[in-house]
């Protein structure tokens, strides 16, 4: 464990020590199979965080449910978006910590609502991405950024970023072969052309490379990073190849740098090593830092199904926040990456979860600098298959999706109240 | 398909060629014969080893494919797989035993031994597509798209291979949500072998909405194809758009083949209930086969698909014209149901003068007339028509022409004898329910009003009742607010939306009208209103049935905001 996760487990342990407000009448939020809305009722956790009330996280108590204060306003919006709840008195409340305290449970005092960027093109629709899927459906606020913000402001001010399908190596997911002549396409390369030219790039890779960059640091700053699909792998192997030419021609003018395997420098990556460039331009993905290769024409491995560890809740609150849900395997869903080779995990990576006897993982979390980051492969937990303009998913009809609550767990998990070790 | 079902599927097959065979015992040997018996028994290693035995006959393939069946049931595939391969040695050519041989090596989990297989079976049959369309198959029913990708890839430099693999292609291309590719493939698939269109309709029909319009365009591309045509006006029909459906196929070249196709979808069409689309496509075949029956079922779909008037022009001015007395009579009765549902008392009354009917059919035209002259707003004649057959009334006529004159208590009882209650008359006894009353004039007048199609009247009629009906208030104001909105004057159903929640805030319609507002306000842009709405159903009526689309209302103006 790192030094700053042992600090975080035992300021965590230390908090649950303390109630909350003693005496005050609570509202219990279960998460397990009784909950008729779990993607709404982290929204309702949130609002209460935005009232500035305080809030506690019941780590692998039911679930992983929360315990809100009883207030009309929270009874209200519980009952609008038909969240479960179950008003508890102090007796009530008393039970709920006995039966926690001999058990692998723990109470994580959330205090404040962290502030989320998505980084996200300004006209992108909100289905195109997962995570603003969730946040919209929760009802939980979030401020859209692209390269103008974080080139302008790095991200200065955001508690928590997400990015989701993003090609940081500057190729556009290699999508020029498949859909160059569509109109969709081609305002996308031209948008992020004048946006690299505006600030002084000579073209998208180097744009991408150092958006990389001032995420790399806003990590390492002590941000909150949490990524899904191509995003996570391009990110990598942007900052790893920071200073290699990884694009393909028709992004950057030039080739492929032949040796660029060897010149990348994953001591500056976050999560990967070794890995291998796909340098075809002809062949969709982007290295074998994808386990599923879903867009390399006869490497394309079929979905299983991953499963989350558990976790010390007492020792490892924070990996214990991030897999808490009611059920723990959960059918897998492809993306531009769907997983991540075990072969190309860093030492120290910790493996929320994985498909048993794959050589691949889905799910995985860690430190960097002052801050830390979440990976979880694949485009949409609710849509296994999707593909460009497929429908968007209807979250109203997946209320309870185990997939979706991995994604609301690190929107919450920022909002973990931190504060000096009593030793 | 499991293994064993797999095999079971190939057995009766070869059963059914059988019935050609010489009768079992006449040229087949012992072996196969007890095999088959044990097999019956469900003693299947002594089966297997019964068919063993008669490989050595004249009957190697029906004995290899029991021995693998058996083999299979018996969860010894691998054993099956040994034979297999050694028969595949003797005898490469045949192409069963290749297939038995890369079979039952994927059954056993032996997907190595299965690649050799197929690379020596490849080699023994060069130039033939066989080895890997079999192989491919075999690797989509196992559900491995990418090695089917990769052996399909691997075909490709066997000439005429791309037509021959391109179901299949098509069925990897689907699998990764490659709708159009996939469309692509299933039309050259259907245009090799008509028998696919059922499998290329059920393949592509899992499509999602957003990827449709990518078969579509796929599927209609020049040069036109009957048999691409005649998938997708089965894939609209699936998806529940018969218009577009009978689209599809409407601009084909009119000759037999097509008018076959024409009326093949018309039965469809029917069977689903699409009156409209099957008319037309009645219509169509008449411009080819002038038959007197199609221009029978054109007519009867298009009053069933409530146009009396082209029912009429249809059975008055084709030149196909019914030959024979029982044609003649079943044009008649069709006249006599159009002039009727046109409001033509008159002219159903003398098209009913010239039929021979028995006394059943013409008890249910009467009806129909009578219906006609509800309709000319002339009660008094209806009831006439209908004499002493009225007393004996069943079907809701009864009911309803004594609601029409307000007569409410004779109403209520009649309509709720009658057997099935249509929508109206569930609408209808939804207020008489409500009220105690036993004579309304207004009410009656409301509903004649709706009979004869004058709505303005009606909603006018059916307010003024709610004065006089205090009881049934929010529920007639309910039916006048549905008849406003219907009919494109939101605002006033908005008003009375707004007066039933506010004075009648207990009532069951009050619900209702709650939801109703909050849809009208969000469609009109009042995304506040239509929250706070659907937040006081929620919260007022917390077990109402109707919480969900409230909730549904809310989820709506979230993502759009």
């Amino acid at each position: 464990m790192s030094m700053v996760r042992r600090i975080v487990a035992l300021v965590f342990a230390l908090a649950a020590l303390v109630p909350v407000s003693v005496g005050a009448q609570r509202l219990l939020v279960p998460m397990d199979e009784t909950q008729q809305n779990h993607l709404k009722a982290y929204g309702l956790t949130f609002h209460t965080l935005q009232l500035g009330q305080k809030a506690e996280w019941l780590l692998n108590y039911r679930g992983g449910s929360f315990l809100l204060p009883d207030i009309p306003d929270l009874r209200k919006r519980a009952a609008i978006d038909g969240i479960t709840i179950e008003p508890l008195d102090d007796g009530g409340v008393a039970a709920v910590r006995g039966e926690m305290s001999g058990q692998n449970m723990d109470a994580v005092p959330l205090e404040k609502a962290p502030k989320i960027a998505v980084y996200s093109p300004p006209n992108a629709p909100p289905w195109d991405d997962a995570v603003t899927l969730a946040l919209k459906y929760a009802g939980i606020q979030y401020t859209r950024v692209y390269d103008d913000e974080v080139e302008r402001d790095g991200l200065q001010g955001y508690d928590w970023v997400h990015l989701h399908h993003e090609d940081f190596t500057g190729q556009l997911n290699k999508f020029a072969v498949t859909y160059g002549l569509t109109t969709w396409f081609q305002k996308l390369r031209a948008d992020n052309e004048e946006t690299a030219h505006r600030y002084g790039f000579a073209d998208i890779p180097a744009l991408k490379k150092d958006v990389a960059e001032k995420i790399r640091r806003f990590v390492e700053r002590g941000g909150f990073l949490f990524a899904m699909c191509g995003a996570t792998e391009t990110l990598e192997l942007a900052i790893a190849g920071h200073d290699v030419d990884i694009a393909n021609e028709y992004a950057d003018g030039s080739p492929v740098d032949p040796d660029a395997d060897a010149k990348m420098d994953w001591s500056r990556a976050m999560a990967f090593r070794d890995a291998h460039l796909v340098a075809s331009p002809l062949v969709g993905s982007m290295s074998d830092i994808d386990g599923h290769q879903v867009n390399a024409p006869g490497q394309r491995q079929p979905l299983g199904q991953f499963t989350l560890f558990g976790f010390a809740a007492k020792f490892d609150p924070v990996a214990s926040m991030l897999v808490q849900d009611h059920v723990q395997t959960i059918p897998d869903f492809y993306g531009v990456t769907t997983s991540f080779t075990r072969k190309t995990l860093k030492p120290g990576v910790t493996v929320l979860a994985d498909e048993a006897g794959a050589p691949w993982v889905k799910y995985i979390h860690g430190d960097y600098g002052k801050g830390s980051w979440t990976f979880l492969g694949g485009h949409d937990p609710e849509d296994p298959q999707h593909v460009v303009g497929s429908a968007p998913t209807d979250l109203a009809l997946h209320p309870n999706s185990p997939g979706y609550r991995l994604i609301l767990n690190n929107v919450l998990f920022p909002a973990a109240k931190k504060k000096p070790l009593k030793t | 398909m499991t293994g064993v079902a797999r095999i079971a599927s190939v057995v009766i097959a070869l059963g059914a060629l059988a019935t050609a065979a010489p009768a079992r015992g006449q040229g087949t040997s012992a072996a196969l014969i007890r095999g088959m018996d044990l097999e019956q028994r469900g003693q299947n290693r002594e089966a297997a080893a019964a068919f063993r035995e008669a490989l050595h006959s004249s009957d190697l393939i029906p004995a290899l494919l029991g021995m693998e069946r058996a083999y299979a049931a018996a969860g010894l595939s691998d054993s099956a797989f040994v034979v297999a391969d050694s028969l595949a040695k003797a005898h490469p050519a045949e192409t069963m035993i290749q297939i038995v041989r890369v079979r039952s090596a994927l059954y056993a989990h032996r997907p190595e031994a299965a690649a050799a297989a197929f690379v020596e079976w490849v080699r023994a049959a060069p130039g033939q597509v066989a080895p890997y369309r079999e192989y491919a198959q075999l690797l989509l029913e196992a559900g491995r798209l990418a090695s089917a990708d990769s052996v399909i890839a691997a075909a490709q430099r066997v000439p005429g291979a791309a037509r021959t693999l391109a179901a299949e292609r098509a069925r990897i291309e689907g699998s990764r949500g490659d709708w159009a590719g996939a469309a692509r493939d299933w039309r050259a698939a259907v245009e090799n072998g008509e028998h696919l269109l059922p499998a290329a309709s059920f393949a592509l029909g899992e499509a999602g909405a957003a990827s449709r319009d990518a078969i579509r365009s796929a599927l209609l591309s020049a040069p036109v194809s009957p048999r691409a045509r005649a998938l997708l006006a089965e894939l609209e029909l699936a998806w529940g758009s018969p218009g577009e459906a009978w689209s599809a196929l409407a601009s084909l070249f009119p000759d037999s083949a097509t008018a076959q196709a024409w009326s093949a979808f018309a039965e469809r069409a029917e069977a689903a209930e699409a009156w409209i689309p099957a008319r037309e496509a009645w219509r169509a075949v008449l411009g080819v086969e002038c038959e007197g029956e199609m221009l029978l079922r054109a007519a009867n779909a298009s009053l069933l698909g409530g146009d009396p008037r082209t029912a009429l022009t249809l059975l008055d001015g084709s030149r196909c014209q019914p030959r024979g007395e029982n044609m003649r009579q079943v044009a008649g009765a069709l006249r006599v149901r159009a002039y009727a549902a046109l409001g033509k008392p008159n002219e159903a009354t003398a098209a009913l003068a010239g039929l021979t009917l028995d006394d059943d059919q013409r008890r249910i035209l009467t009806r129909d007339v009578a219906w006609a002259w509800v309709r000319s707003g002339d009660v008094g004649k209806a009831k006439a028509l209908m004499g002493d057959a009225l007393a004996d009334d069943t079907t809701g006529v009864r009911g309803w022409l004594a609601l029409y004159e307000g007569d409410l208590a004779t109403a209520r009882r009649a309509l709720r004898e009658s057997g099935t209650p249509s929508t109206d008359a569930v609408r209808a006894l939804a207020i008489l329910a409500r009220t105690r009353a036993e004579r309304s004039p207004a009410l009656g007048a409301g509903f004649l009003a709706l009979a004869r199609g004058d709505t303005n009247t009606a909603v006018a009629k059916l307010e003024g009742a709610a004065t006089d009906l205090g009881d049934a208030a929010p529920a007639l104001l309910a039916t006048a607010a549905e008849l406003r909105a219907d009919h494109g004057d939101v605002e006033g159903a908005i008003t009375l939306w707004q007066r039933i929640v506010e004075k009648w805030e207990r009532s069951a319609e009050a619900p209702n009208a709650d939801l109703a507002l909050a849809r009208a306000l969000l469609a009109r842009g009042d995304a506040a209103g239509a929250k706070a709405r659907a937040e006081h159903l929620i919260l007022t009526y917390p077990s109402s049935a109707l919480v969900p689309q409230a909730r549904r209302v809310l989820d709506l103006i979230a993502s759009g905001e």
